[in-house]
């Protein structure tokens, strides 16, 4: 580690226990995400443990130097806030508070953890890997209800696949893709846990969106680490059976709405979007709410406007998107931001970017691009903001910056 | 510490315009100029900061803050000067509850088996849908257009050259020269479609939850507002009452050539009933009852604009002070980097 990094705070000592155990359980409730503690007067997906740990270890430490990029998601939770206020503080805005709450607070918090050697440990990751999947695989084949009296509002269709400590199946599939960004960040793609990571997705949440992430993955790393005539071959490989599954996946899937998804795209793949209300959802949230921000030239729309516009788009878009059910909130992470906040919700993509690009450019351009390409894509989908993964994404990313001695924290006073 | 010396010098009696521009570039200079924080070392060239340093700034920085906020305030001030007085008119609709129906009127034993079914009045919500969506459809603006000339009304037209001008704003101008750029026509003339697209923009439609339909438009005046509501609201429902006429006409014809034809008493009997029941919707048709939507209450017109002046200012303020905390963060990276 470079002279500099990771010197202790006065007030903030790794020695110090209390820290380190608090350290271990905030990561422990960002990783799960959903499991509910504490009774709330509303259902939300996202739990806010996490969040809670995460201003206490922000106030323990506001002392300790946080990168100033990092900052202007204090701008944001700010624009939030008098959003809010100017909005009628309403339930859907204290939602969305909650979320530009959590994305700042678990990624300060990461920092100040980090900038005292404590980091999220790879055994926790492993270990919680392998409790997903443990859940997942009793729910899927022996007791659907297994667990899911931790999650507060689990919606578990019998044509789809698990959700095991997640919400629903698609959310589980997305946890599972941070994870693998997690270890593809710390070089241990190659692990054991990654496996178990794909098979999850694949075999027990059954997510389409989670299935799509591991083909691009796995297309996107062999292009990596291959040579360019086992590249080829791994490449055409990989076509070649999405094929054949498009083809012959969806008869012997039938029954499932993977086997549904695959019939409609053997039959017509330009109507998947029409014909599937879920797909429908997702796309149409992406295209309403980049529209939306474009429209308003980036200025913020605020926290209830979305619910209108989206009906005016549907109605505009009734050919093109399947308009059997309404969206009532936004189905993308980088649209929430963005719609809601306008210029200022490019705050997350910006910092996403120079993250990856400070922490990972130099050891590996590749990589980095790729990892680029796969964040975006992934916060482009239904991804909570209140998702702490996402806050804890940022952190790590800076945090490694700080590993580096790009951004040097200050020695311990005399 | 470091404090950068920006003090006001040099030509201060000049009296020509250069000489007063320096002065004031440097007056404003040494007014923002980076002044030592107590407690905070600027000369680390760390490119991290920690909260109690940051709120430190803050205080030490208020004047970029007091500058951004005001700043945001007039833009506020500027936006609601320049925006014209827009006046809300609302029109609450509901469907409409007459005996009509397309299909002729169901029997009162289908009716009773409708009814177990829970799908009586499907037909009458159809109806209702229908008249809802015509308010924005191309039918109603070609209608529009050949009674009130609107496509002239509502694009810009030149009256001297008898054509239609392209929109004059940034965002259409960009639109063009993008269009252009890509070897795409870059504007057209409005057509029907772009007023039915301007009916849908121009009046905005919101379920209730008791299954109502509220529908809005702003005007520049109370009237121009209220009349643009009820013009759209008479002649959308002209419109559906002249089709069903045509379509029952049309029936009627269709009828009468089966008469005609027909020389079995029984066939004979049934068309006959068949034919009183189009007549007597066409005669309901023709009253004053409402076809699909009926209005609950008078177009309902504040005398007031609502152009919301004060959430216009408080988004001015906190953008201006979004701002001013963006110049801040990025100020004090600088002063370390």
């Amino acid at each position: 580690m470079p002279e500099g990094a990771g010197i202790q705070q006065p007030d903030l000592k790794s020695e110090n226990n209390a820290l380190k155990f608090v350290g271990w359980l905030f990561f422990t409730f960002v990783l799960f995400p959903a499991i509910s503690l504490i009774p709330l007067p509303v259902q939300t997906d996202t739990q806010p443990n996490a969040l809670l740990l995460a201003v206490l270890i922000f106030l323990v430490g506001r002392r300790v130097p946080i990168p100033f990029l990092v900052w202007t998601l204090i701008v944001l939770l700010t624009g939030a806030f008098g959003m809010f206020l100017m909005g009628g503080a309403t339930m859907d805005g204290i939602r969305s508070l909650m979320g530009y709450a959590t994305v700042f607070m678990v990624a300060s918090a990461t920092i100040m953890l980090a900038a005292n050697n404590i980091r999220l440990p790879d055994k926790l990751l492993d270990y919680t890997v392998y409790i997903w999947g443990f859940v997942g695989a009793v729910q899927l084949f022996l007791y659907h209800p297994f667990m899911t009296f931790l999650v507060t509002a689990s919606r578990m269709p019998e044509s789809r696949g698990v959700s095991s400590l997640s919400n629903e199946p698609s959310l589980y599939a997305t946890t599972l893709v941070f994870y693998i960004i997690f270890y593809f960040m710390r070089g241990r793609e190659q692990s054991l846990p990654v496996f178990f990571c794909i098979v999850e997705i694949i075999l027990l949440s059954q997510s389409a969106l989670g299935v799509l992430f591991v083909i691009m993955m796995l297309g996107l790393y062999a292009l990596l680490r291959l040579s360019a005539p086992t590249a080829i071959i791994a490449v055409t490989a990989l076509f070649a059976s999405l094929f054949a599954l498009v083809m012959y996946g969806g008869d012997m899937l039938s029954g499932s709405r993977i086997g549904a998804l695959l019939n409609m795209l053997k039959d017509d793949p330009f109507r998947i979007v029409q014909m599937d209300e879920s797909v429908s959802q997702r796309v149409a949230s992406i295209f309403y709410s980049i529209k939306g921000t474009l429209e308003n030239f980036f200025v913020p729309r605020g926290f209830g406007a979305w619910k209108e516009y989206a009906h005016t788009q549907d109605m505009i878009y009734r050919g093109v998107f399947n308009s059997g059910s309404r969206i009532d909130r936004i189905m993308s992470g980088y649209g929430t931001a963005l719609f809601e906040m306008g210029w200022m919700g490019l705050a997350i993509p910006i910092l996403v970017t120079v993250g990856i690009v400070k922490s990972k450019w130099r050891e590996n351009r590749l990589r980095a691009a790729c990892l680029l390409l796969v964040v975006h894509l992934l916060l482009l989908t239904p991804v909570p903001l209140s998702f702490p993964l996402l806050g804890l994404l940022i952190g790590e990313l800076f945090s490694d910056t700080l590993a580096r001695g790009q951004v040097r924290l200050p020695a311990r006073a005399a | 510490m470091s404090e950068v010396v920006t003090e006001p010098k040099g030509p201060k009696a000049r009296g020509d315009a250069p000489g007063r521009i320096v002065t004031s570039w440097r007056a404003i200079r040494h007014f923002y100029r980076i002044r030592p924080i107590p407690g905070v070392d600027l000369n680390t060239g760390y490119r991290a900061i920690s909260f109690n340093d940051l709120l430190r700034e803050f205080t030490a920085d208020w004047r970029i803050l007091a500058t951004a906020a005001v700043l945001g305030l007039l833009a506020g001030i500027l936006l609601i000067s320049s925006a014209q007085p827009a006046y809300q008119a609302t029109l609450s609709l509901a469907p409409a509850e007459s005996n009509m129906s397309d299909s002729g009127g169901p029997s009162s034993a289908s009716t009773s088996v409708l009814n177990l079914l829970g799908k009586a009045s499907a037909g009458r919500y159809d109806e209702y849908a229908q008249f809802i969506d015509m308010t924005h459809s191309v039918r109603l603006a070609t209608r529009l257009n050949e009674k009130y000339d609107l496509l002239k009304t509502v694009f810009p037209f030149d009256k001297k050259a008898g054509v239609f001008i392209p929109p004059q704003g940034i965002a259409p101008r960009l639109s063009r020269l993008l269009r252009s750029a890509l070897g795409l026509e870059p504007w057209a003339p409005p057509n029907m479609v772009s007023l039915a697209e301007f009916l849908r923009g121009t009046i905005q439609i919101f379920d209730e939850t008791d299954g109502k339909t509220l529908l809005v438009h702003y005007g520049s005046t109370p009237a121009e507002a209220g009349s643009f509501l009820a013009l759209v609201y008479k002649e959308t429902d002209d419109l559906l009452r002249q089709e069903k006429l045509t379509s029952h006409r049309q029936r009627l014809e269709y009828l009468g050539q089966r008469l005609a034809d027909t020389s079995s008493l029984e066939q004979r009997n049934l068309l006959i009933g068949l034919w009183g029941r189009e007549q007597t919707q066409m005669l309901l048709l023709t009253g004053n009852d409402p076809v699909g939507a009926r209005m609950t209450d008078d177009i309902h017109v504040p005398n007031m604009p609502q152009n919301g002046a004060a959430l216009t200012l408080a988004m001015g303020l906190l953008s201006g002070l979004l701002a001013g905390l963006l110049a801040i963060i990025g100020r004090s990276a600088y002063r370390r980097a």
